[in-house]
């Protein structure tokens, strides 16, 4: 592409020269620097969006080493440097909030145990053929991301199958054990994510595997909450608090990024980013990138732009507030509908809802819709249909509402 | 006018499935008259609410202060001297007797009536003449609602203007003609053509009503429970009776009414409550009776068909007090309806026949002919009593019952029968549709104002999928299914219960359409797009499929990937887009620049090539 372009320049370039020679048109030779610098912008911008669509910076700047991670987690890095410093470790259970940082760390930890190879991975499409009873077999499709030390799936993928999966991916690796340079019989690590969302019978399978082959492997469990991982199971892992970053923390992770990239970040901005983000490393770095798209050079006064849906929940939260009746609830329900096409979690949006709805109540209500949207997200989690639960709290927080200006006014 | 349209399908349909019903029986009659006696008789010739219409006043089931109005509206109008034109509004639910009584009254007071009734849609008609414009065959020509009603209105004071004039003068029988309008048509929103032609038609009955002393009667069952017929300040003008109301108010303004008083003279409106249970008791009793006894009288093919003539008036008697057994029960169930239950009547009475039919037929054939005409009469009740519990009801019936909270009048009597309706439609152990479709539709079902009552149910619904989903682990689990059973029970009707308890009262009695439950298809979008999503994942990843060095894609958990990366990354990129453009627009040229570029590139070129030849 580049090579075409200098080629057709030179080309016009002595086409119009010997022009230029013959009549001294000064308008021609203007007019093919132009072009000249016209083509060569335009591959600039193409490469920028090429480079981009390599990776985010989010994805970009994950620290590979334990020792890389300096501003955030530090200390539990550290801790774990210690744990694996004789190539050992027990099972453990990594928990924390989302964007805290539980997934980076696994990374950094296996590449500290096994070396640089522990980053080489292949991703495939893993069939297994499992004999659920003696008459039935099942076929369990998951994808599966291994190196030669280790194996990620996330079992919460295969739905209610999820218990097989669980204990045939265990057996299967106990059967093939590495075996290192010395000669002596390894183990391998199994790196479950999402483990909160595995069923009671995947954790209870998951329990009595582990004991069962626990000197061919190794697990490392990831969970959002803790509270959804069985007793048995925490009792035999090594639990791993990973706390959400706190905002100066993430100020100076966004500092670093910004001198990556060669940019000046504004104190302010920085400060913005690092609240807007409300402890969540990763929404921190998109939002920073979504500024250096937005404006550059920063702006201190500049904006964050916030996600589509967030607005969409905001927009909802206004509707309701405006008014309260069942026909305006049927809008509202279109609307959540659209919110659970897209995928965003039911309890993401009663979290989301019950912030911006709160944002113009006062105290004695706040608790009130609060208690309400704990209530009934405790219900989403025992039900099944997330949308019943949501309106029902909506419905709830309506006729409240409503008594509660009727009475104010009257 | 949605109520409207709704009855008169209902009324047509039924009297249509009748008819057919006749029809086949008409079809088989002749063979099998010839070849067995005992054959299914011809039960009926006409319907029944027709062929027991009220003969006299005493047979109304309006109460008599009311048809007293009427009567004294049709006195005046034979008495009065002055040309004035007389309209006369009834307006009341379906089936309350509006236009029978008025009829019979009429006819007892010797006034002719001329009767315009909305013609049964035929889809096939419409559709030829909204595709077809010229007709080749000679079939029925299709006329709209509203054109019918026009031409019939035409007519009817064309005619009129002559023949009352004749008759008034020669004939002393008939005191005059009165017009009878029932279920005045809807003029479509955008139909101007046919709403400036209804218009006409109707001011020129209001004229020649005053020219020639016509009365002119509206029936209509919509706008029950409408408050001061003057104020129509905001009525939409599409709105059947309203609208008529709003013209004739016009016209008699423009023909000297100037003030309220005189125009109460002019103007008469009788409304009618559903009929009270005693009056449709006493209804039904007197159609049972005439029928028994225009049976025994008639010695038609009912009597010659039974086998010996003793056996068959046990049989007929028994028939009637199973019938007369029953009223109670049907005048319950057809909510002051009589019209309704004339129907169910003759059903009823079709039933038990065929069935005394078919017992017997059975029981010749076994050559049992010695069984004892008591324990006859014992198994027909007992037959009766079964049907009548093991009835089964459809899904949207019992949908019906709930979401209008249908009560029977005198006693709160739904809630104790809600399981007994959830079973009879037999649903009581698929809670999950009960759910979804009680979900979809309740809230159109209650109240603008009263969203406490939604809430109430919601609650109760939320509880109810906790129960159903409770059910699946059972059933899943190592459990007990009679436990998940149980459960799914208890889920259905805490739905169920929730959305009959929030009524306290039926809705106003308008018409609205049942959805149904998009909750089923929505969850499988949610799966579809959980997919989609879950490949934008690991797409990237999957492009190398040898062991390549971790590049840097997106690692966690798929609900952080939705909530967060993804948004962002649409922001991200639309605003490399945006940039990608601004470079392209900052840069020096203009559009102009280009085009001239593009032209002077062009001419450069031809300079050459004339150079060349040179």
């Amino acid at each position: 592409m580049h090579g075409g372009n200098i080629f057709v320049c030179v080309f016009l370039f002595f086409r119009l020269f010997r022009l230029f020679a013959l009549r001294a048109n000064f308008s021609s030779l203007s007019l093919l620097l132009l072009l000249c610098f016209s083509i060569i912008t335009k591959n600039t911008s193409q490469n920028l969006i090429s480079s981009y669509i390599m990776s985010l910076w989010v994805d970009k700047y994950r620290p590979i080493e334990l020792n890389q991670c300096e501003h955030v987690n530090a200390s539990v890095a550290n801790h774990l440097k210690e744990l694996v410093k004789d190539g050992d470790c027990p099972h453990l259970l990594f928990y924390g909030p989302s964007g805290s940082g539980k997934k980076s760390l696994v990374l950094a930890l296996l590449s500290t145990i096994f070396g640089p190879g522990a980053h080489k991975t292949k991703v495939e499409q893993k069939t297994w053929k499992i004999d659920a009873t003696s008459t039935r077999k099942i076929e369990v499709d998951l994808m599966t991301q291994s190196s030669n030390y280790h194996i990620e799936i996330n079992p919460s993928d295969a739905g209610y199958k999820d218990r097989y999966v669980v204990q045939e991916v265990i057996k299967e690796m106990a059967r093939s054990r590495p075996i290192d340079a010395q000669g002596n019989a390894g183990y391998k690590i199994l790196v479950l994510t999402e483990c909160d969302k595995l069923s009671k019978e995947a954790q209870h399978g998951l329990r009595r595997t582990m004991e069962k082959y626990s000197s061919a492997c190794r697990l490392i469990l990831i969970a959002d909450s803790v509270n959804r991982v069985l007793e048995a199971v925490r009792s035999r892992c090594l639990p791993v608090r990973v706390a959400a970053p706190r905002a100066e923390d993430i100020e100076k992770v966004l500092y670093d990024i910004a001198a990556k990239e060669k940019l000046t970040l504004p104190p302010q901005l920085c400060s913005k980013v690092a609240v807007f983000a409300k402890r969540d490393l990763r929404r921190a770095i998109l939002a920073l990138e979504a500024c250096r798209v937005a404006n550059y050079p920063f702006k201190e006064t500049q904006s964050v732009q916030t996600t589509d849906w967030e607005l969409y929940i905001a927009q909802i939260a206004a509707e309701i507030l405006a008014e309260q009746s069942p026909k305006r609830l049927l809008q509202v329900r279109g609307r959540i509908y659209e919110l659970l096409v897209n995928c965003i979690p039911p309890t993401l949006i009663f979290q989301t809802l019950c912030f911006y709805l709160s944002k113009r109540l006062d105290d004695e209500m706040k608790h009130e819709v609060i208690r309400w949207a704990a209530q009934f997200e405790h219900k989403l989690q025992l039900g099944s249909k997330a949308i019943i639960h949501i309106e029902a709290f909506i419905a709830q927080f309506m006729a409240t509402y409503k008594r509660k200006l009727i009475s104010a006014f009257a | 006018m949605p109520g409207g349209r709704r009855l008169d399908l209902r009324k047509s349909t039924l009297v249509a499935n009748l008819k057919k019903e006749k029809q086949q029986q008409q079809r088989i009659q002749p063979k099998t008259m010839e070849t067995s006696k005992n054959s299914k008789p011809i039960t009926q010739t006409t319907s029944w609410p027709e062929k027991y219409h009220p003969r006299s006043c005493t047979e109304v089931v309006v109460p008599k202060k009311k048809a007293e109005v009427m009567i004294d509206f049709l006195e005046k109008q034979s008495s009065k001297t002055s040309k004035r034109p007389a309209v006369l509004f009834l307006v009341g639910p379906s089936g309350c007797g509006k236009a029978s009584t008025f009829v019979t009254l009429a006819k007892e007071k010797c006034f002719s009536v001329l009767e315009w009734k909305p013609p049964a849609p035929s889809i096939y008609n419409e559709n030829v003449s909204t595709t077809n414009e010229n007709r080749f065959d000679g079939g029925d020509a299709y006329t709209s609602k509203i054109e019918d009603f026009v031409n019939f209105l035409n007519r009817s004071t064309k005619y009129n203007a002559i023949v009352s004039n004749v008759i008034g003068g020669g004939n002393k029988r008939s005191r005059g003609t009165v017009i009878l309008i029932r279920d005045v048509p809807t003029v479509a929103q955008g139909d101007e053509r046919g709403r400036s032609k209804f218009v006409a038609s109707i001011e020129g009955l209001v004229s020649s009503s005053a020219k020639n002393r016509i009365p002119v009667v509206f029936s209509s069952s919509s706008d029950v429970g409408e408050g001061d017929f003057v104020s129509f300040g905001n009525e939409s003008k599409s709105d059947g009776l309203k609208f008529v109301r709003r013209i004739i108010h016009e016209k008699l303004e423009r023909m000297g009414a100037q003030n309220r008083q005189n125009l109460s003279e002019y103007l008469v409106e009788i409304k009618l409550n559903p009929c009270t249970k005693k009056s449709l008791e006493d209804a039904a009793k007197r159609v049972i009776n005439l029928e028994f006894s225009s049976e025994m009288t008639k010695n038609g093919s009912f009597l010659e068909s039974l086998p010996d003539e003793d056996d068959d008036f046990d049989g007929l008697s028994s028939i009637k007090s199973g019938m007369l057994e029953n009223v109670e029960n049907l005048v319950l169930e057809c909510n002051g309806d009589v019209r309704s239950l004339m129907f169910s009547l003759q059903l009823l009475y079709a039933r038990i026949v065929g069935d005394m039919y078919a017992k017997r037929k059975k029981n010749e054939k076994k050559n049992t002919k010695k069984r004892n005409r008591e324990e006859a009469r014992i198994d027909n009740a007992d037959g009766d009593k079964e049907r009548k519990k093991e009835s089964s009801i459809s899904l949207f019936h019992a949908l019906g019952k709930f979401l209008y909270a249908k009560r029977k009048p005198s006693d709160d009597a739904l809630e104790s029968e809600v399981e007994i309706t959830l079973n009879r439609a037999r649903v009581d152990a698929a809670p999950k549709t009960v759910i979804d479709f009680l979900f979809e539709n309740t809230p159109d079902f209650i109240d603008n104002r009263k969203i406490d009552a939604l809430s109430q149910f919601l609650k109760h619904v939320s509880d109810a999928d906790v129960f159903s989903c409770g059910s699946q682990r059972w059933k899943y689990g190592d459990g007990d299914q009679s436990q998940s059973l149980m459960l799914d029970r208890l889920a259905s009707s805490v739905a169920a219960r929730g959305c009959v308890s929030v009524q306290s009262r039926p809705p106003e009695s308008s018409w609205r359409p049942l959805r149904a439950p998009s909750a089923s298809r929505k969850a499988k979008e949610v799966e579809d797009s959980s997919r989609r999503l879950r490949e934008l994942i690991w797409a990237p990843k999957l492009r190398h499929n040898k062991f390549r060095s971790r590049q840097s894609y997106y690692e966690g958990s798929f609900e952080a990937f939705v909530a967060t990366n993804l948004p962002f990354k649409k922001i991200i990129e639309e605003g490399y887009r945006r940039n990608e453009d601004r470079i392209i627009s900052d840069s020096l040229f203009t559009r102009e620049d280009i085009d001239e570029m593009d032209n002077s590139l062009e001419d450069v070129e031809e300079e050459d090539i004339i150079e060349d030849v040179d």
